[in-house]
């Protein structure tokens, strides 16, 4: 068996893995043994994942609807199409729907069957998306959730929760902050966190620091 | 399908943490397991529906107990045994036992479709199985990139009286991908006659898969 180099630091020399971790180095050898995976693939595919996509993705996204009001329109009209003008797509992104926030309307997304998330825009989920907790309350208590997140909204905000399904990808485009007219595209994307576009905080503007 | 996982609206789970600065993967098994769930997904035997079907059916109480990633690792070991690409045994043993890839099962037919997108499943085959690369070039040849959308129908001669199918990815290329761009995906099936005495009977109509590994072009 070729390749096989993944050492952890912390596997001192007699100091068993955990079980898992066994389970995991079996099987993937076991499927190099047999052809059926390539193990440059395998690294290739972590790459992209740990360091090219992700919520950058999306926050870069945010910041042009912001900006280019006819971009705004297509991304609310084809989301997928208008994501692709970056070169945003592909794995469990193949339908993207943008819901917009505004001062009357509060869209968050969840999805109560597993973890359904728009990888091309914001990568591979957080934990707490992908767990109990959140799963199960964001349908029942959405606003105690965002409570739970720092989002105090006022009862006469209108709060949609959008469940996502394996074909159907939500990202939510933020309210973009006062105070941040003449920001540049970069700028403007270098305050929008992947939270925002879950739609569990909002975006801050600059100055006013505090919680992320 | 009712089950533990339709959680929405159940009581009772506890505070949401959220960590912050969170790493992609917490430990390196995760990000194994991630990458053999998702390469062994470009097989093509099973496509998403199939992939959260499996983890659905993980026992209520090792659900609730087990990790994101350990919940695709139980799918995955499943659904390489359902599929017929490992048996019990191997998986058990962790060695992989003869050199050919095995022969799917014909009670798992996955659609030729990318996973992620949703196929008309085939009827199942019957399947003859010869020693697959010893049967004709082992690969069906041509400029194939790799695509996460689309894929097109391929036939050709691959050997004496045997045609090979598969498919093949289209442009554009999904840059989620990129770095897969040049790998190259079989999942090519063959069908023809037996001309080598060494594999069957000469004049026996075949069907089987020639490979369906990854190749680093």
């Amino acid at each position: 068996m070729r390749d096989h180099h993944e050492h952890d630091h912390d596997d001192a020399q007699g100091s068993p893995l955990p079980e898992i971790d066994l389970r995991v180095r079996a099987l993937e050898s076991l499927l190099v043994e047999k052809g059926l995976v390539e193990p440059a693939a395998l690294n290739a595919l972590i790459d992209t994942y740990e360091t090219k996509v992700g919520p950058r993705n999306g926050a870069r996204v945010v910041a042009r609807a912001w900006l280019d009001p006819a971009y705004k329109t297509r991304l609310l009209q084809d989301a997928t199409k208008a994501v692709a003008e970056f070169g945003y797509m592909g794995r469990q992104g193949e339908e993207m729907v943008v819901l917009e926030n505004t001062p009357t309307v509060h869209n968050m997304v969840v999805c109560t069957l597993c973890s359904c998330y728009p990888w091309p825009v914001l990568g591979l989920p957080p934990v707490w998306y992908k767990s109990a907790p959140y799963r199960s309350r964001a349908v029942i208590d959405p606003r105690g959730v965002l409570r739970e997140f720092g989002l105090a909204l006022p009862e006469e905000v209108e709060v949609r929760v959008w469940d996502s399904t394996s074909e159907v990808r939500y990202l939510v485009l933020p309210e973009r902050p006062p105070g941040t007219e003449g920001l540049s595209e970069e700028e403007l994307a270098a305050l929008v966190t992947r939270d925002s576009m879950i739609g569990v905080t909002k975006v801050r503007a600059p100055a006013a620091g505090g919680r992320r | 399908m009712n089950g533990i996982h339709d959680m929405g609206g159940m009581h009772g789970m506890g505070p949401i943490v959220h960590e912050e600065h969170e790493p992609v993967f917490h430990h390196e098994w995760e990000r194994r397991a991630f990458a053999i769930t998702m390469a062994a997904g470009f097989l093509g035997e099973w496509n998403i529906d199939m992939s959260r079907y499996v983890r659905e059916r993980m026992p209520a109480a090792e659900y609730l107990a087990a990790s994101y990633y350990e919940r695709w690792l139980w799918g995955l070991e499943r659904l390489l045994l359902e599929c017929g690409l490992l048996t019990r045994q191997e998986i058990e043993s962790g060695r992989a036992r003869g050199r050919i890839p095995n022969v799917r099962c014909s009670c798992c037919v996955a659609p030729p479709a990318p996973p992620g997108k949703r196929s008309v499943y085939q009827a199942p085959r019957a399947l003859v199985a010869p020693a697959p690369r010893r049967v004709g070039r082992p690969r069906v040849s041509g400029p194939v990139s790799c695509s996460a959308e689309e894929f097109v129908h391929r036939e050709e001669e691959i050997g004496e009286g045997l045609r090979g199918e598969g498919l093949a990815a289209r442009e554009p290329l999904d840059p989620a991908i990129a770095p897969l761009a040049r790998l190259l995906i079989d999942f090519d099936t063959f069908r023809g006659e037996i001309h080598d005495p060494d594999l069957g009977d000469p004049g026996a109509r075949v069907e089987g898969y020639l490979d369906r590994s990854i190749v680093v072009e």
